[in-house]
C-alpha cells in the first residue's frame, strides 16, 4: 500500500464501507460490517448494546448509498423477526446483537431454524464475556446448539470479514440462519484489513415470498415434519466444515501437545507458543466452524497428538464435545482445559493465561512477573449535568421527606451508574424492562415500603410495556419513573422511539411513554423536567403517595447531547463570600464538574453544563448563575 | 514494539493511539490496536494496547511485564497499569491528577507523589514525569496534552517512527482546525525531550 493511498483513505471515516478495494485500519466490528456489505445485504437490523453497536452504527451511515434498509429496532426480538422475514423473501439480511439481546431474540431464533431461510441470514452475536459492560458473562454458542444452526468463530478482524461472507453463502446453501460469534476483544481490536468488491448480484435481488404453509406455519404437525429436515441440514453442515478453509492445522505432523483454539484466543495461543519457544512441540488446530463440530477433522487431529489443550471463551463447550469424540475414538490421552482447571473459568483470556496453562502442562518455566499494587478504583460516575443525577437525588429526597426508605428497582442504561456512591440510589438491576415486572413482584409479595421502578425511555419501549400492562391489570401499588432523555445514551446515542429520527437520519414520529401509559389505563401520570428540583421532589412525593400505578416521566435531554449541540446557555460559580465550605455540592452530587483545587471547592467552567443541581441543594445559597459568553 | 496508553476518558487517548498507529503504518509496520473503553461515559479508566510489529505473532493483548513503553496520561491510571511494563522499559507519565468520585467524597485516598515515585523506583524501569498540560498550554493548545506526551516520547527516541511522519499523521487524523495547534504541541514537547536526552 502506498503512502498516497493511506493518506487518501484515512480522510473519510466510513470510506472502508464504500470503496471496492483497499486496505484500512478497522476494528473487528467494522470488518464485520464490511463483510456484510460485500455479501450484498439489503437489510441490517440491531438494537444498541456494547460491544456490538458499532456494526449497525457504521452500516446506517452508508445504508442509503448501498440501498440497505438499516434500523435500530425496538428490541432484539423485533430486529431478528425483521431480518428473518426479509431472508424468507430471498434477500440477504444481517442481525447483530450483544449476548443479552440474543436471549431476547431467542424465542424466534429457535423456531426459525425449523423453517430455515431462502436468502442468507446471519446472526452476529458478540459476547461480553469478561464482562466489561454487561449484567452477565454469557456464552451464546449454546444458542447455536439449542437452535441447531451453524456457528462460526473468526479469530481476527481480517478473518471476520471473510467469515461473514462465507456465513451468507452457507446460509443459502443450507437454508439455515448462521451465527457468527466473537467476543468483545475481537470487536474492539483494530488492524489493517484488505477489502474485496461488493456482491452486486445479491444486492439486486427482488423480494419474493412464496407461501408454503407446511414450511412456514409452525404448528406441531409441521414442526414434526421439519425436525428431521433440520437435523439433516446439520449433518450437511458438518460435512462442509470438515473441509472448510478457515479451519487450519499448524505445526509439525506429530507433536507432544495439540491445541484446539477458537476465536480471538487463537491469537493468544500463537503468541504464547512463540514466547515460550515451543513451536516444534505443538500442533495447533484453529477451529472456526465450531457448530456443528467437524468430527472427521477433529478425529484426525487427535490421532497426531499425545495430549490436547482446548482454548475457547468462555464455557468449555468445544472441550466437552471433543471429549465426546475422544470417547468414541478410544482416545485415552489427557484433554486439558477448563474442566481440568488449566484454563480459568471466569474472565477473558490473555496470552498470560495461555502461557501459564502450557507451562503447567509441559512442566516448563513460563511465569510472568506480575505485581499487585494497591491503587484505589476509579468508580464510574454519571456525567457532569446528567439529568439522572437530579432524578435520583429527587427520588431519595422525596422518600426522605415521606420518612421511608423505599425500594428503588433499577433497570439497564446509563442510570445504573446511580448505584455508585455518593448516590447509592438503586437496589436492583437485572435485565431490560425488569424494573417494572420486579416492582409488581415486590408489591404482590407484600412489601410494605413504597416501590419505585426506574426505567429509561429506550428500555421502556424495549421491554417495559408488557409489565406496565400487568401492573395496571393486577392493581399493583407501585410508582414508575421513566427517565426520558429521548435517546439511547449509554451505548453511544442511537435513536429510539422518543428521538424523532431513525438510524439513517429520516424523520420519525416522536413516541411518548405517557401516551402509552394513558392508553393502558394508568390513572396518575405526570411529565416534568429537571430544571426545578423542588417541584420534581413535590411531584414524586405525590406519585408515591398515590394508590395504584403512578407514572412520572422525567423528560430532560442527555447532557452530552447538550454539550455536543452547543446548547449550554449557563454555568454556575461559587460565591466564596457566602460559601461555608460544607462541601455539600461536591459530596452529595458527586458531580465531576465540582472539584477540589488547592484548598477550595471549584466548579470547573469547562465541565459545568448548567444543570443547577448544586445551586438547588446548597444550604446557604452560595452558588449562582454565570452567563455564558461564547 | 509494544506501547500501553492509559489515562481517563476525555483525555484523548483513543486519538493518541490512532495517531501513533497511523504513523507506524506509514512507516511500513503492521499494527494491532485494542481499546478498552469500558463504559461509554466520560471519566472512566481507559487502557489501550498498541502493538507495532513486522513478522512476529502478536495478539490484541500485551502480556504482563512485556511493554516497551507506557504512556501515562494520568498518574493513578499509570500506576494501576505499571504491571505491563517490561524490565528496562520506559514510562512517560503526565503529572496530571484526576480525582475519581470515590476520592472526592473521601472513600479513598489518591496516592501521593511520593508514593507514586516509590512504586516507579521499585521497578526496574526508566521513567519521566512531565507536565503535558503546561507544555500544551505554552503553545496555546489547551487540549494538546495527548500530542505533547507523544512528542516527548518521540524526542526521547522511544518511538520507531520519524517525527515528520508523526506530524503527517496529525494532519491526517486531526480535525483541520486543530491540526496546527497539535503540531505545535508535538514540536514543543519533542524539543524539551531532546534537552533531557
Amino acid at each position: 500500500m502506498s503512502r498516497a493511498e493511506i493518506l487518501n483513505r484515512e480522510l473519510i471515516k466510513y470510506r472502508y464501507l464504500i470503496e471496492e478495494t483497499g486496505t484500512f485500519l478497522i476494528s473487528g466490528n467494522d470488518a464485520v460490517a464490511r463483510g456484510a456489505i460485500e455479501a450484498g445485504i439489503r437489510i441490517a437490523v440491531s438494537y444498541p448494546g456494547t460491544p456490538v453497536s458499532d456494526i449497525l452504527a457504521a452500516i446506517s451511515k452508508v445504508a442509503k448509498y448501498h440501498g440497505i434498509h438499516a434500523e435500530w429496532a425496538t428490541n432484539e426480538k423485533v430486529a431478528y423477526e425483521i431480518a428473518y422475514a426479509a431472508a424468507l423473501t430471498g434477500l440477504r439480511a444481517l442481525f447483530s446483537s450483544k449476548h443479552l439481546g440474543i436471549n431476547v431474540a431467542s424465542d424466534t431464533i429457535l423456531v426459525s431454524a425449523y423453517t430455515g431461510v431462502n436468502g442468507g441470514l446471519v446472526i452476529v452475536s458478540v459476547d461480553d464475556i469478561h464482562p466489561w459492560s454487561s449484567q452477565n458473562a454469557e456464552d451464546t454458542r449454546y444458542y447455536a446448539r439449542l437452535a441447531k444452526i451453524p456457528c462460526l468463530e473468526p479469530t481476527s478482524p481480517s478473518e471476520a470479514r471473510k467469515v461473514v461472507k462465507y456465513a451468507f453463502e452457507i446460509s443459502e446453501e443450507l437454508q439455515l440462519p448462521v451465527m457468527v460469534r466473537y467476543t468483545e476483544k475481537l470487536a474492539d481490536t483494530y488492524e489493517l484489513v484488505e477489502v474485496e468488491p461488493i456482491d452486486k448480484h445479491a444486492k439486486l435481488r427482488e423480494a419474493e415470498f412464496r407461501p408454503d404453509p407446511e414450511r412456514y406455519v409452525m404448528i406441531a404437525p409441521h414442526t414434526r415434519k421439519n425436525h428431521p429436515i433440520l437435523n439433516s441440514k446439520n449433518k450437511k453442515a458438518e460435512e462442509l466444515f470438515n473441509d472448510c478453509v478457515f479451519n487450519e492445522i499448524i505445526g509439525p505432523e506429530e507433536a507432544e501437545i495439540g491445541i484446539v483454539a477458537c476465536g480471538v484466543a487463537f491469537q493468544y495461543v500463537m503468541e504464547a507458543v512463540e514466547k515460550l519457544n515451543i513451536g516444534s512441540k505443538v500442533r495447533i488446530l484453529k477451529l472456526v466452524t465450531t457448530h456443528p463440530i467437524p468430527k472427521k477433522l477433529v478425529k484426525e487431529f487427535l490421532k497426531s497428538v499425545k495430549k490436547v489443550l482446548v482454548v475457547e471463551e468462555i464455557e468449555p463447550i468445544i472441550e466437552t464435545e471433543i471429549k465426546a469424540i475422544a470417547q468414541e475414538e478410544n482416545y485415552t490421552h489427557p484433554i486439558y482445559g477448563r474442566r481440568s482447571g488449566h484454563i480459568p473459568r471466569e474472565y477473558e483470556l490473555t496470552p498470560d493465561t495461555i502461557m501459564k496453562a502450557l507451562a503447567d502442562i509441559l512442566t516448563i518455566n513460563g511465569k510472568n512477573f506480575d505485581i499487585k499494587i494497591n491503587i484505589p478504583p476509579r468508580i464510574p460516575h454519571l456525567c457532569a449535568g446528567c439529568p439522572h443525577r437530579i432524578s435520583y437525588l429527587a427520588i431519595k429526597q422525596a422518600l426522605k421527606e415521606l420518612g421511608v426508605r423505599g425500594i428503588i428497582v433499577g433497570d439497564r442504561g446509563c442510570y445504573n451508574q446511580g448505584v455508585h456512591p455518593p448516590l447509592r440510589a438503586i437496589d436492583t438491576c437485572i435485565a431490560m424492562g425488569a424494573s417494572i415486572g420486579m416492582a409488581c413482584g415486590f408489591y404482590h409479595a407484600g412489601v410494605k415500603e413504597p416501590i419505585i421502578a426506574v426505567i429509561g425511555d429506550s428500555t421502556f419501549f424495549h421491554a417495559g410495556i408488557p409489565p406496565l400492562i400487568d401492573a395496571v391489570m393486577h392493581k399493583a401499588n407501585i410508582t414508575i419513573v421513566v427517565l426520558d432523555n429521548s435517546i439511547t445514551a449509554m451505548t453511544g446515542h442511537q435513536p429510539c422511539p422518543t428521538t424523532g429520527r431513525t438510524a439513517v437520519g429520516d424523520q420519525a414520529p416522536v413516541m411518548r411513554p405517557e401516551r402509552i401509559a394513558e392508553a393502558i389505563g394508568v390513572s396518575y401520570i405526570r411529565v416534568v423536567g429537571t430544571s426545578d428540583f423542588h417541584e420534581l421532589v413535590r411531584i414524586l412525593k405525590e406519585a408515591i403517595r398515590t394508590k395504584g400505578v403512578s407514572l412520572v416521566v422525567i423528560r430532560s435531554p442527555c447532557a452530552l447531547e447538550l454539550v455536543r449541540g452547543g446548547k449550554i446557555s449557563r454555568k454556575y460559580v461559587i460565591d466564596y463570600s457566602r460559601c461555608i465550605e460544607c462541601e455539600t455540592c461536591m459530596r452529595v452530587t458527586g458531580c465531576p464538574a465540582i472539584i477540589q483545587e488547592d484548598d477550595k471547592i471549584v466548579i470547573n467552567a469547562y465541565e459545568c453544563t448548567g444543570c443547577g443541581l448544586c445551586k438547588a441543594i446548597c444550604p446557604v445559597n452560595a452558588i449562582e448563575e454565570a452567563k455564558v459568553i461564547s | 514494539m509494544d506501547i500501553v496508553l492509559t489515562g481517563v476518558g476525555g483525555q484523548g487517548i483513543v486519538f493518541a493511539s490512532n495517531l501513533i498507529a497511523t504513523a507506524a503504518i506509514i512507516s511500513g509496520y503492521k499494527v494491532k490496536l485494542t481499546e478498552r473503553k469500558g463504559l461509554a461515559q466520560r471519566g472512566g479508566s481507559v487502557l489501550s494496547f498498541l502493538r507495532i510489529y513486522k513478522d512476529t505473532n502478536v495478539s490484541p493483548i500485551i502480556p504482563i511485564s512485556s511493554a516497551d513503553l507506557l504512556l501515562g496520561f494520568e498518574m493513578m491510571e499509570t500506576i494501576r497499569n505499571i504491571r505491563y511494563i517490561k524490565p528496562g522499559g520506559v514510562v512517560v507519565m503526565n503529572s496530571r491528577k484526576i480525582y475519581p468520585v470515590n476520592v472526592k467524597i473521601g472513600m479513598h485516598k489518591y496516592p501521593s507523589e511520593k508514593e507514586v515515585r516509590e512504586i516507579l523506583e521499585s521497578r526496574s524501569l526508566k521513567y519521566h514525569i512531565i507536565d503535558a498540560q503546561k507544555i500544551a498550554l505554552s503553545v496555546n493548545n489547551p487540549r494538546g496534552e495527548n500530542v505533547a506526551l507523544i512528542g516527548f516520547a518521540s524526542g526521547l527516541g522511544l518511538l520507531p517512527i520519524d517525527k515528520d511522519i508523526l506530524i503527517e499523521a496529525i494532519r491526517i487524523r486531526s480535525p483541520p482546525k486543530y491540526a496546527e495547534a497539535n503540531i505545535r504541541a508535538l514540536e514543543k514537547a519533542y524539543l524539551l525531550a531532546r534537552e533531557v536526552r
